[in-house]
């Protein structure tokens, strides 16, 4: 990778758009060489490059072995993801003061991710060189981790543990009851089972990126036991991209739709030349068993909350026929919340789904067989991640196997709802349209907003929430489920969540406002809406009953709101004016046309009329 | 390989790595007057290099690999014993 030279048609020293960074960087990342050094290089050239990151993440290291060489790889991944993140390590030895310690820099820094990465060897009692004991290892693991969970509000990554350079195979010894290899599998079962019920904890599987690799391409006894230093490139590599994915689910794009194409995407051939028996789809024969197998994981992704689209070059009927009739098709109608399927080019079809659903178009990646249509996307949409249907057929599945732009740390009952609400919002607007005006069409389908204080049962949606929501947001904090706890638990802070229902079915948690109460003082840190309900005139339900709560508490004669303009917030730029409070001061916002402001209301002004067409429980 | 190239291809990774001028670099090029060429990118440093000449080093050669020019010796030498 040289520096003058662009990819994509972009010259390196020109570029200032970070869609643009990104990419040149998703087009270097799989046609650079994947050396370490130039990694490297490319991170920290893109660092000096984009000045306007959407989110920036920290990451703090607790360890006992080396591993710093990780610190520009995990840069890269989260930049990726349009994320810039900082690294930092622990000192080698001290992982456990650390945690104690209330002024380390463990616990006076906020971080957003802390990875505790342990090597076995400096975790074993001197005494016993024989074997050691998996439950008191896990024990001493454990403290800290709850520890952590206590003090910090960080996302937690622990990795498994792998066996040290000195442990003998089991071979011929397996019934062995002393045998290092078996305690490290009983510590490392528990560490999952740990980590399975503690939401905040993420496992991370080190032997099984190891043994992807395999021993050699993995381990470095050399560097071990030179600097001790046990894990190669490779496997830094792999353990960066698992880290980088946790920190894309919480802060980055946020990918919410998989767009597919038809022919020679979710089948193998051109309906409309070889006709329906013509296709190939049939898991008995190749290359039918790929698309067949592609079609299960695109399944099982819906399940997980992504939406499905089309947007295909084809006649509509043609296309349509084949998840209506095909015998092995396993993708049916119902499973797309919208399609496109049309001649028009793919751009403006993707703008167009984009628009229908309500969503920003960075929230699309496309799967697309054509090298033209991929680079027409591409080119015109850099915020959509386009993924090219490999020519080789076998290595289809392998697409969605390795893409983790989907990833989330935690499916809430939403997510596995989603495809359904967008149903129901279709079946919505077809109602609409038999009614005058919007307020007649609101009376007639029975809007019910039930408004309480968070619980803990709220914590994972919540959370998702102010990660998510992007256009009805006022200050587009992002919050952890950590933060959330925190606030939970504080008595400076009120969460008020809305739940939102009609008669044709069940919004869910879909609105959200936090006040944090400072004297006579009571700030709206926060205040989004989902998407699924805006243009009902919520909001204000919300806002009223926010203020009555801040009324209630004792002392509070002002509630003061801030909105904080984004590129994506702009329908919110007048809320609070709409809502009677008061401007009181505007300040330039970060490199944006707009103005964030302040506003006041005083407890006991008056307060714009709520609709009456919604009823509201608590 | 060329002794040439061989130094050209260890300028690149310097380069790569370090952020310097690869004309700046010399014979006695080491970490006291290289930033950023302390003990743990020395790591980085090896596996690049192995990475591009697909050779591996010894614990002695790691050790060894004090200045630049050390290092176009110790690679032409596994570049020979290959």
């Amino acid at each position: 990778m040289s520096t003058g030279k662009g990819v994509a048609g972009l010259s390196v020293g020109s570029i200032a758009k970070l869609e643009h960074v990104i990419a040149y960087l998703q087009v270097m990342g799989s046609a650079a060489d994947g050396k370490y050094a130039s990694k490297v290089k490319a991170v920290r050239e893109l660092e000096a490059l984009a000045k306007d990151w959407p989110s920036r993440v920290s990451i703090r290291f607790l360890r006992n072995y080396t591993l710093e060489s990780i610190d520009p790889l995990l840069r890269f991944e989260c930049a990726r993801s349009k994320v810039a993140a900082s690294v930092s390590f622990s000192d080698f030895d001290n992982f456990e003061q650390e945690v104690l310690d209330p002024a380390s820099a463990t616990n006076t820094v906020k971080h957003d991710l802390v990875v505790l990465a342990l090597w076995l060897d400096g975790l074993l009692p001197a005494n016993d060189v024989r074997s050691f004991s998996p439950a008191e290892v896990f024990e001493r693991v454990r403290r800290l981790l709850d520890k952590l969970l206590q003090d910090t509000g960080a996302l937690l990554a622990v990795t498994a543990f792998l066996p040290p350079f000195f442990a003998l195979a089991n071979t011929r010894t397996a019934r062995a009851e002393v045998s290092f290899l078996r305690s490290v599998a009983e510590l490392n079962r528990r560490l999952a089972a740990y980590a399975s019920s503690t939401a905040r904890v993420h496992l991370i599987d080190l032997p099984a990126l190891a043994g992807r690799l395999g021993e050699h391409a993995a381990l470095d006894a050399r560097f071990w036991y030179l600097y001790k230093a046990p894990l190669r490139n490779e496997l830094l590599d792999l353990l960066a991209a698992e880290l980088g994915a946790m920190v894309s689910a919480v802060k980055g794009g946020g990918k919410k739709v998989l767009v597919l194409d038809c022919d020679n995407t979710l089948w193998g051939g051109i309906v409309g030349e070889d006709g329906l028996d013509g296709i190939q789809l049939d898991p008995n024969g190749y290359p039918g068993s790929a698309f067949y197998d592609f079609q299960r994981q695109i399944l099982e992704l819906k399940s997980r909350g992504v939406l499905l689209a089309l947007c295909s070059k084809n006649n509509e009927a043609d296309a349509l026929a084949v998840f209506e009739q095909h015998p092995h098709c396993l993708l049916k109608k119902q499973d797309f919340v919208s399609w496109r399927i049309n001649w028009n080019d793919k751009a403006s079809n993707m703008l167009e789904l984009a628009r229908s659903l309500n969503l920003g178009i960075d929230a699309f990646v496309l799967v697309e067989d054509s090298s033209l249509e991929c680079d027409l996307v591409r080119t015109e949409l850099p915020e959509v991640t386009v993924l090219q249907v490999p020519e080789r057929r076998f290595e289809l599945p392998n697409l969605l196997r390795s893409y983790r732009g989907f990833d989330m740390l935690a499916a809430t009952e939403e997510d596995s709802q989603r495809t359904h609400m967008y149903q129901q919002e279709r079946q919505r607007e077809e109602s609409r349209r038999d009614f005058q005006d919007l307020a007649t069409y609101l009376k007639s389908i029975g809007l019910v907003a039930v408004i309480r204080p968070a619980g803990e049962t709220d914590v994972a949606r919540v959370a998702q929430l102010t990660q998510k929501t992007n256009q009805f947001n006022l200050t587009t904090h992002r919050y952890t489920e950590g933060d959330i706890e925190k606030f939970l638990s504080s008595h400076e802070c009120t969460l008020l969540t809305m739940r939102v229902k009609d008669r044709f079915g069940d919004y869910g948690l879909t609105g959200l406002g936090i006040l944090r109460y400072e004297g006579e003082l009571a700030r709206i840190d926060t205040f989004l809406i989902s998407c699924r309900v805006l243009g009902r005139r919520l909001e204000l339900v919300l806002l009223g009953r926010l203020i009555a709560e801040a009324s209630r508490r004792r002392g509070v004669r002002m509630v003061k709101g801030l909105f904080l303009p984004t590129r994506r917030n702009e329908q919110v730029g007048d809320f609070y004016d709409r809502a009677g409070f008061k401007l009181l001061s505007t300040k330039p916002g970060p490199g944006n046309a707009q103005r964030a402001k302040e506003y006041g209301y005083g407890i006991g002004s008056p307060f714009i009329e709520v609709p009456d067409y919604i009823s509201v429980l608590e | 390989m060329e002794r040439v190239e061989i130094e050209r291809t260890i300028k690149k990774v310097f380069q790569n790595l370090f952020d310097v001028d690869p004309a700046s670099i010399t014979a006695d090029a080491s970490p006291y007057n290289v930033e950023g060429w302390n003990s743990m990118q020395h790591l980085s440093l090896v596996t690049s290099l192995e990475a591009e000449f697909d050779v591996s080093f010894g614990d002695g050669q790691v050790v060894e690999m004090r200045t630049f020019g050390l290092i176009v010796k110790i690679v032409d030498d596994a570049l020979r014993k290959r």
